[in-house]
C-alpha cells in the first residue's frame, strides 16, 4: 500500500517536472520554424543539453524511486539528497541503467519479506494511510544508515555504492561538462565574428570589382555618363554601402534619362546563419540597375524579357506587365531569342522592334546567349511602373566572380544601347518616316510600302493607345466615385449636425419643462411647509 | 539620331544621387532581433542557458553599418 502511494506520487512529481522538459523542447522547436538553419543549429549545440536536461529529470524519478526503495527499507537520508550529488549522477552511465520503477519495487518487496525485522522498527511508525511522506521526519537517519550497509544481500544497496563510487572520478570531467553550452555558444560567437569579417570583406572587393571594372576611367559608365558616383562633386564615392551585402551606384548626366541606379544584392557572406542557409538553397548575388528615363522621351512600351520561368512569375506578379502585357510566341518569321528566354510585352511590335539584330547578335541570339547571357536574369521596361518613377528601364544581372567580371561586360553594353534605342523610340507615325527609322533592320528590309508601314503604325499604336485610354478612364471613374463618395459624407456630415442640433434644442426644452416642473412642485411643496411652521 | 555617334553625355542635365526617403514602415523586418529576443526571453523564463546566449544574436544588429539619415 505504501508503495502504491509513494509511487504514485513519486508519478506524480514526475509528471510535473517532466511538462518542463517538453515544453523547453517545444518552445524551442516552435522558435526553430522561424528559421530552419537556427533550426539546425540548436539542434547539435542543444544535444547535449537536452539530454542533461533529461538526465535531470531522469535522476529526479530515480530519486523518487530510490526514495521508494529506501522509504520501504526506512533508509532516510537518501529522501532528500545534497545538490551536488545530484548534479553528479547525469555524468556517470550507471545511473542511466538504474533500476526502474516496477523492477527495483519486486525485490524490495522481497526484501519485505525477507528481513522484517531490520525494518521493523522504523516500520512501527508507518501508517501509510495517514502519514504518508511522514516518516522521514520521525525516524533517526542514523539508525537507518547503519542498517543500510549491514543488509549485504540487498541489490539496490550495491547499485547506489556504485553511484557513489563512480560520481567522484569523474567530479572533474563534469565540471567540464557542465560548461559544454557555454563552450559550443562561445565559439559559435568566434565563428560568427570571424566570418563576419571575412565576409565583409569579401563582398566588399566584389562590389569594387564591379565599380571598377564599369565605373572608373575609360569603362562604360564613364563614357556614357558625365556624373558617376553617390556624392557631389568629382572626388565622389563611386559606391554607396546601404548594408553588409547591399552597394550602390549612381549615375546622371545623359541623354534620354534622368539618372542610372545600380543596387547590388550580394550574398550575406557576413552572416554566419545566412552563409550555411545559402548552402541548402544557393543564391546568386544580383544586381538591378534602374535607369530614369526621361518623361518625355519614352512612348507607351511595357515589355520584359526574362529566362521563361521568371517571365512567367513576372507576368503574374509585376503590376503593369499584369496589367498590359501578355507572354508572346516566338515569331516564325524572324530570329528570335534564345530557347530560354520568353518575351512578356504588350504589342508584339514593340517586342520586334526592342529585340534587334544587334541585341540578338551580341546577347539574346541563341549562340550568344550561350556564351555572354549567362549573368542574364531580366530586363523590364515600361511607362507605366508602379514606383516612385513612372517611366523606367529595369535591368536585372547576377554577378560573377570578382575575378571574372569582364564576363557581363556585354550585358552592361545593353544598357546605353537600350536607353538610346528606347530614347528614340516613337511607336507613332506623327514624323512621317520616324517610324521606319527607327524601326529594326529588317523591317527596313520587308520594304514595305510607306503607306502600309504608316498603317501598322497606327495598328501598333492603337493597342496601347486604348490599354492607356481604359487606363485613364479607369482612373477617372476612380476619381468620380472618390468625388461622390466626398460629397455623400458631406451631405451625411450636415445631416448629423442637423440632427444634433435638434436634438440639443429638444433637450434645452425638455430641461426647461423640467425645471418649470421642478418649479411647479417646490411651489406646491412651499405652502406646506409654510403651514407647518405656521402649524 | 544624328547624334547617336557624338557623345551621350549631358553634364548639364546630371542631378546629384538623392536617397529615396524610406518609410519606417517599409524597412525591412528583422527577423534575426526578433527571434533573438524570443529566444532570450525563453531562456530567462525557463533558466536555460542556451536561450540566454541567443540574446547574443542581437550584436549583430549593431555590426551592421548606420543606415545614413535621409533627409526628405
Amino acid at each position: 500500500m505504501a508503495k502504491g502511494r509513494s509511487s504514485s506520487s513519486s508519478l506524480f512529481f514526475s509528471s510535473l517536472l517532466a511538462p518542463r522538459g517538453d515544453t523547453l523542447l517545444y518552445l524551442i522547436a516552435l522558435l526553430s520554424i522561424f528559421s530552419l538553419f537556427l533550426h539546425h543549429i540548436s539542434l547539435s549545440a542543444t544535444a547535449d543539453s537536452h539530454f542533461e536536461g533529461f538526465d535531470a529529470d531522469d535522476e529526479v524519478e530515480l530519486d523518487d524511486d530510490s526514495l521508494l526503495l529506501q522509504s520501504s527499507l526506512s533508509d532516510l537520508p537518501r529522501r532528500s539528497p545534497p545538490p551536488p550529488t545530484t548534479l553528479s549522477t547525469p555524468s556517470d552511465p550507471e545511473s542511466h541503467h538504474g533500476p526502474p520503477s516496477s523492477a527495483s519495487s519486486r525485490p524490495a518487496d522481497s526484501d519485505l519479506a525477507t528481513k522484517p525485522s531490520t525494518a521493523s522498527s522504523s516500520f512501527d511508525f508507518w501508517d501509510e494511510d495517514e502519514f504518508e511522506g511522514f516518516p522521514a521526519e520521525i525516524t533517526p537517519p542514523e539508525v537507518s544508515k547503519i542498517t543500510e550497509p549491514a543488509s549485504p544481500d540487498g541489490s539496490e544497496s550495491a547499485a547506489t555504492d556504485d553511484t557513489e563510487k563512480v560520481a567522484k572520478p569523474t567530479s572533474a570531467a563534469k565540471s567540464i561538462r557542465s560548461y559544454t553550452i557555454e563552450i559550443t555558444c562561445i565559439s559559435i560567437l568566434i565563428t560568427y565574428a570571424i566570418n563576419f569579417f571575412t565576409g565583409k570583406k569579401e563582398n566588399e572587393t566584389l562590389a569594387l570589382a564591379w565599380a571598377a571594372k564599369f565605373a572608373t576611367n575609360d569603362s562604360i559608365f564613364e563614357k556614357n555618363f558625365s556624373l558617376l558616383g553617390v556624392g557631389e562633386g568629382e572626388d565622389s564615392p563611386l559606391l554607396l554601402k546601404e548594408g553588409q551585402n547591399v552597394f550602390k551606384f549612381y549615375a546622371s548626366g545623359r541623354r534620354f534619362c534622368q539618372g542610372l541606379l545600380a543596387t547590388m544584392e550580394l550574398k550575406s557572406r557576413h552572416d554566419l546563419i545566412a552563409r550555411l542557409y545559402n548552402m541548402i538553397v544557393p543564391c546568386k548575388d544580383e544586381i538591378t540597375l534602374e535607369v530614369y528615363m526621361n518623361e518625355d522621351v519614352m512612348d507607351h512600351v511595357v515589355f520584359a524579357l526574362a529566362k521563361k520561368k521568371t517571365a512567367k512569375t513576372m507576368q503574374k506578379e509585376v503590376k503593369d506587365l499584369q496589367r498590359f502585357a501578355n507572354l508572346m510566341p516566338a515569331p516564325t518569321n524572324r530570329k528570335w531569342v534564345a530557347d530560354e528566354l520568353a518575351v512578356v510585352t504588350e504589342s508584339k511590335e514593340v517586342a520586334g522592334d526592342l529585340i534587334t539584330e544587334a541585341v540578338l547578335d551580341q546577347v539574346f541570339g541563341e549562340k550568344a546567349f550561350e556564351k555572354f547571357g549567362k549573368g542574364f536574369i531580366s530586363m523590364h521596361f515600361s511607362d507605366q511602373m508602379q514606383s516612385t518613377h513612372r517611366k523606367m528601364l529595369v535591368f536585372k544581372f547576377s554577378l560573377p566572380g570578382a575575378d571574372h567580371m569582364a564576363d557581363m561586360t556585354r550585358l552592361v553594353a545593353l544598357i546605353p544601347y537600350y536607353i538610346d534605342l528606347i530614347g528614340r523610340y516613337k511607336l507613332s507615325s506623327q514624323a512621317g518616316h520616324f517610324f521606319l527609322k527607327t524601326h529594326s533592320n529588317e523591317t527596313q528590309k520587308l520594304s514595305l510600302d510607306n503607306n502600309m508601314c504608316l498603317n501598322c503604325a497606327k495598328q501598333a499604336r492603337s493597342k496601347p493607345e486604348a490599354a492607356r485610354a481604359k487606363l485613364a478612364q479607369e482612373v477617372y471613374k476612380e476619381l468620380q466615385y472618390a468625388r461622390q463618395e466626398a460629397i455623400q459624407r458631406k451631405k451625411a456630415e450636415k445631416k448629423r449636425m442637423m440632427e444634433e442640433a435638434e436634438s440639443k434644442l429638444n433637450a434645452e426644452s425638455l430641461r426647461k419643462r423640467e425645471a418649470k416642473e421642478r418649479a411647479r412642485q417646490l411651489k406646491k411643496a412651499m405652502p406646506k411647509i409654510k403651514m407647518s411652521r405656521g402649524a | 539620331m544624328s547624334s547617336s555617334g557624338n557623345d551621350p553625355r549631358q553634364p548639364s542635365s546630371a542631378k546629384p544621387y538623392k536617397p529615396q526617403p524610406v518609410h519606417p514602415d517599409n524597412l525591412p523586418v528583422d527577423y534575426s532581433g526578433f527571434i533573438a529576443i524570443i529566444f532570450g526571453v525563453a531562456g530567462v523564463m525557463f533558466r536555460y542557458k542556451l536561450g540566454s546566449f541567443a540574446v547574443m544574436g542581437m550584436v549583430t544588429n549593431y555590426l551592421s553599418p548606420a543606415r545614413a539619415a535621409v533627409k526628405t
